[in-house]
This record gives C-alpha cells, sequence and structure tokens, in this order.
C-alpha cells in the first residue's frame, strides 16, 4: 500500500477521532460548574445533617436533666453523666477541628475562595456577567465562613458542657470518697440546672446556624 | 453446602474477634496559646489544627500524649498529659524565658 493509499483509507478516521475526543469531553465540560459548587453543597448537607443530629442530642439533654434531678442513688446518677458525656463527645467529635464537618468546611471554603481568585484573573466572561460571578461566589464565601463561624460557637459550647459534666463527675466521685452522700445528691441536683442552661444555649445556637447556599 | 457452613463459621469466627478487640475510644484536646504563637504543634505526630482566636479542638485516641513542635525536622515536646475517653483535657501553651511552656487542665 502507498502512503497516498493509506491515508486516503484513513482520512475519515483521521477526521472521526478529534471529533470523538471532543464529544467525549463535552459532557465533562458541561459538568464543571456542577463539580464547582460540589464542595459547598457537600458542607452545607454535612451542617443540617448535624442540626438534626443537634435537635436530638437537646432533646437527650433535657430527659437526662430531668432525669439527674430526680435522682438519689449516686452510681445512677454517675452511669447518667457518663451517658451524657458520651452524647456530647460524640458530637464534640464531629465539630472538633479535626472532625469530619470541620475538615469539608475547610475544603469548601478554600475552594470557593480559589473560585472568586479564578474568576477575578477570567478574560472569557463580559464585565457584567464576571461580575454576577463574582457576587455569586463571594456571597457562598460569605455563607461559609458564617456556618464555620456558628460551628465555632456550637464546638465552644459542647467542650463547655464536657468540662462541666467531667468536673461534676469526679467531684461527686471525691465526695464519695470521703463518705458524703447527701453533699453528692446536692451537686447532682446542682448539675441538672447546669445541663438545662447549656441546652438553653445550644437550642440557640442551633436555631441560628444557617448552611451555605441554604 | 459444607464449604457455606465453613465459610459462615469463618465470618462468624471473624466478627467475634473483631468484637472482642478492646474499644480504647477518642477524648478530646483543647490547645490554647498565646496570639503571636505561629509555630505547627503536633499531638505526638498529628499535626494540630491551625489556632483559630488563639485556640483549636482535636479529637485523640485516648493515652499518654505529647503535645510537640518541630524544628530541624525533629520533634521537641512541650509537655506530656493523658488523654482520657470522652473527656476533654486544655493545654495552654505559653512563653517562658523565650521557651514554650505548658499548662494542662484536665
Amino acid at each position: 500500500m502507498t502512503a497516498l493509499a493509506f491515508f486516503r483509507r484513513a482520512a475519515p478516521l483521521l477526521v472521526a477521532l478529534p471529533l470523538m475526543i471532543v464529544l467525549a469531553a463535552a459532557p465533562a465540560r458541561a459538568q464543571a460548574p456542577k463539580d464547582a459548587i460540589t464542595p459547598v453543597e457537600d458542607f452545607s448537607r454535612q451542617v443540617e445533617d448535624l442540626k438534626k443530629t443537634f435537635a436530638d442530642l437537646g432533646k437527650k439533654i433535657e430527659d437526662s436533666a430531668r432525669s439527674i434531678d430526680g435522682l438519689s442513688d449516686v452510681d445512677k446518677a454517675r452511669k447518667e453523666i457518663e451517658t451524657l458525656r458520651g452524647l456530647v463527645g460524640g458530637l464534640l467529635g464531629a465539630v472538633a477541628d479535626n472532625g469530619a464537618v470541620s475538615e469539608i468546611g475547610a475544603k469548601a471554603l478554600a475552594h470557593a475562595r480559589d473560585k472568586v481568585k479564578s474568576l477575578e484573573r477570567d478574560t472569557r466572561f463580559s464585565r457584567e456577567e464576571r461580575q454576577y460571578l463574582l457576587d455569586e461566589w463571594r456571597r457562598l464565601v460569605e455563607e461559609t465562613e458564617r456556618a464555620s463561624d456558628e460551628l465555632g460557637g456550637v464546638r465552644k459550647e459542647f467542650a463547655q458542657l464536657l468540662r462541666v459534666l467531667q468536673t461534676r463527675e469526679d467531684f461527686i466521685d471525691e465526695l464519695m470518697q470521703i463518705r458524703r452522700a447527701s453533699e453528692a445528691v446536692n451537686v447532682i441536683r446542682q448539675l441538672s440546672k447546669e445541663i438545662r442552661d447549656a441546652s438553653n444555649t445550644l437550642k440557640q445556637l442551633i436555631g441560628a446556624i444557617r448552611p451555605p447556599g441554604a | 453446602m459444607r464449604f457455606v457452613t465453613y465459610g459462615a463459621a469463618i465470618v462468624l469466627g471473624l466478627g467475634g474477634l473483631a468484637a472482642c478487640k478492646p474499644e480504647r475510644g477518642v477524648g478530646y484536646v483543647e490547645i490554647r496559646a498565646f496570639p503571636t504563637f505561629t509555630t505547627p504543634l503536633y499531638l505526638n505526630t498529628t499535626r494540630v489544627a491551625e489556632l483559630n482566636n488563639g485556640s483549636a479542638l482535636m479529637t485523640h485516641a485516648v493515652g499518654r500524649t505529647t503535645l510537640q513542635f518541630q524544628r530541624n525536622g525533629q520533634f521537641v515536646p512541650i509537655c506530656e498529659f493523658e488523654v482520657r475517653k470522652n473527656r476533654i483535657v486544655t493545654v495552654t501553651v505559653s512563653p517562658v524565658d523565650r521557651i514554650a511552656r505548658c499548662s494542662v487542665k484536665s
């Protein structure tokens, strides 16, 4: 086969190949804007899920406070406090700086900030179009920052509640070591008030949390 | 049939072994530092998140833990403390004679 004959036969393939590549790439390109928002959407979903879990915990905290209030059996109270510590600890883990939600939040924020930077340099769009896109991404940056700050507030409250629970528990232990059961019961009763206060603060904070893009 | 029975027995056995494995759990470490402190910190070898308003809160496996920083690729310990299950320990880093020292409150 001569070179000319080879090119004649291969010509349709040589034309079709770049076309196929372009067509194959087209859906990916069409999805690009959707992919760009994904980290922020993921964070938003996580925050929504957390809010539901917080609300469930709020109910458990109240039940626990009520139960502790009526207890005079120190061992039972200690068990109740321990269970509550487990519940609060679990949620503190979710909002800790190395917890899943905080890490997704940090990624979402970094991504949205990068998007703003890249759009500022983008010359593909008209001034108005670019400004519109920039405004939308800046809004998402602000909303993501605000949601992260609100979660920071919840983190502080959970940490504080956990601290109260463990110091009261330790104090009850110490009182029992010197056989002061009635004083231990008083501490248990005071604790239920502190738990209720924390629960109210948490309710307000949880109500204030607004996921980005919602 | 025999193969299925043996398979099920192995799966159940492994499941049982996994259930027997002691669950050590996690606790929480709150790290506070003076505002100008920017050196990256480590809990054992886990890097501590960037301090926000001078503090960070980390989930950490229970047990003896060392707070340290890195100098010339080597870890330099600042202090040691115990992380206990579902409990929070606060570690405050402050400068004493230009050396980072810490106080532990659990």
